[in-house]
């Protein structure tokens, strides 16, 4: 963003698609070149963006995101060990009744802050002839 | 700011001293004006025997708690009860942080303190020879925390005991509980039967202050709890930098008692020993005086903490032809 004084050179050296016009100098000056502003504030600093940041996932829905999962595994007191071990024993459990696409199953919490519902998804291939044993 | 003010040298031509029901929620609307005089009656010298006041009160007590430190207990203590105190309620406020005391400084009252809550506990000296009176509120008294001593100084039953005493005596107990989870808190819940939850917009707090909240829960003698939102940043909620309250009420699933903003008058005033509710024209302290209002039972809505956009904020917008949220 060394282009204040000069708008030739900064069409020379740094020739963007957005900003390559007469007033691309003042364009990156102001720094409203969306293809220029991804990182640190220059210039003026008006358009200022977290690098981080893309659509829709800004710094607070992050934080609302994240608290969410850990206040599930805080409150029902199951650590995301617990939860890949009782992932593991689903799966062996219904492979004796059913043939199922262990990598496409899911298991998680979810719910809002008054339920918290244990969610499966379990990609059935096809059944299997089991003979259940008649006590 | 409409507010009746108490002027410090005749109580008595004010606002009559008012009670509120022990069993009622915070919300209860039961306020009634109470009999008795507002005058030092119920202070008359000590006596050997309990006194036996006609107009003994049954005031509620209420712990100010958190589980994280450094949001705001403190602070939220010492201005609900100085708010309480300008209102006309008789209040004390108790510090039960032992060996971390700072209330006192908050309450620009650290000089004064001869004894305190364990002299108390122990039997060195009456109870209202601990109670520190503060001279801008004739109705506002402060029992400190020992700094010397460790959160076993006082065991749940003494607390109790000190919190029945206090609450006959007076409209509001309030307890500054200490951080964490461990015994201080124990012991600090254990006296009361309401329970205003401290928390900042930030994961961290919002986390244990959930925790707090399941083990207030799990209390039977703490019949209801609420939440006060504080240093909330107004500029940075704006730009979806920071959660909003209702992300936070959402996420703790709790009942809001109000919210307080970022404010840097909070710094000035804690630094000359002036709660913030004393600033009238500061909006942290019209936050909590509202605060205390609803705490008495009043029904004030929440104040707009929205300030006009900042010149830099306006330009910003402008320019990136966003609207802010």
């Amino acid at each position: 963003m060394a282009s204040i004084t000069s708008p030739n050179n900064a069409d020379k050296s740094e020739p963007t698609q957005n900003s390559n016009g007469p007033l691309g100098w003042l364009v990156r000056f102001l720094n409203l070149d969306a293809s220029t502003s991804s990182g640190r504030a220059i210039g003026l600093g008006l358009a200022k963006k977290d690098p981080r940041a893309t659509a829709g996932e800004d710094a607070r829905s992050h934080a609302v995101n994240r608290l969410k999962l850990v206040l599930m595994h805080d409150r029902t007191q199951i650590s995301p060990d617990t939860l890949a071990q009782m992932r593991d024993e689903l799966v062996q459990v219904i492979s004796k009744y059913v043939e199922i696409d262990t990598e496409a199953l899911e298991l998680n919490f979810e719910g809002d802050s008054n339920t918290i519902a244990l969610m499966a998804n379990i990609p059935v291939l096809r059944g299997k002839n089991v003979v259940v044993a008649a006590s | 700011m409409i507010q009746t003010t108490m002027p410090d040298p005749k109580p008595s031509e004010t606002v009559a001293l008012q009670s509120t029901e022990t069993q009622g929620s915070v919300d209860a609307k039961s306020v009634k004006p109470s009999v008795s005089a507002d005058k030092a009656v119920a202070k008359a010298p000590a006596t050997k025997d309990q006194p036996v006041d006609p107009n003994a009160k049954t005031g509620r007590v209420i712990v100010v708690t958190s589980g994280k430190g450094g949001v705001g207990k403190t602070t939220t203590t010492a201005n609900i009860g100085t708010g309480l105190a300008k209102l006309g309620y008789k209040v004390v406020l108790v510090d039960t942080d032992i060996g971390l005391r700072n209330l006192d400084i908050l309450m620009g009252l650290e000089n004064r303190i001869v004894y305190n809550i364990v002299d108390v506990v122990e039997g060195r000296c009456k109870m209202q020879q601990a109670l520190v009176k503060d001279k801008r509120f004739p109705n506002l008294q402060l029992l400190a925390a020992a700094q010397t001593r460790d959160k076993s100084a006082v065991n749940e039953e003494q607390m109790r005991q000190v919190c029945d005493e206090l609450k006959a005596q007076v409209d509001f107990v309030l307890l500054d509980c200490p951080a964490g989870i461990e015994q201080g808190f124990m012991n600090a819940t254990s006296g009361a039967s309401e329970a205003i939850v401290v928390c900042t917009p930030e994961m961290s707090a919002v986390r244990d202050a959930d925790r707090i909240i399941g083990l207030l829960e799990a209390r039977e003698e703490i019949k209801n709890h609420k939440l006060i939102l504080n240093r909330l940043r107004p500029n940075l909620i704006r730009s979806n930098d920071m959660m909003d309250v209702d992300d936070v009420l959402d996420i703790l699933n709790v009942k809001l008692l109000g919210v307080i903003p970022e404010d840097r008058d909070i710094i000035v005033s804690t630094n000359r020993g002036e709660p913030i509710v004393m600033v009238e024209e500061s909006l942290a302290g019209q936050a909590y005086t509202n605060i205390a209002r609803r705490v008495a039972g009043e029904d004030v809505p929440l104040l707009d903490l929205n300030q006009p956009l900042t010149l830099m904020e306006k330009v910003k917008q402008f320019f990136t032809g966003k609207r802010a949220g």
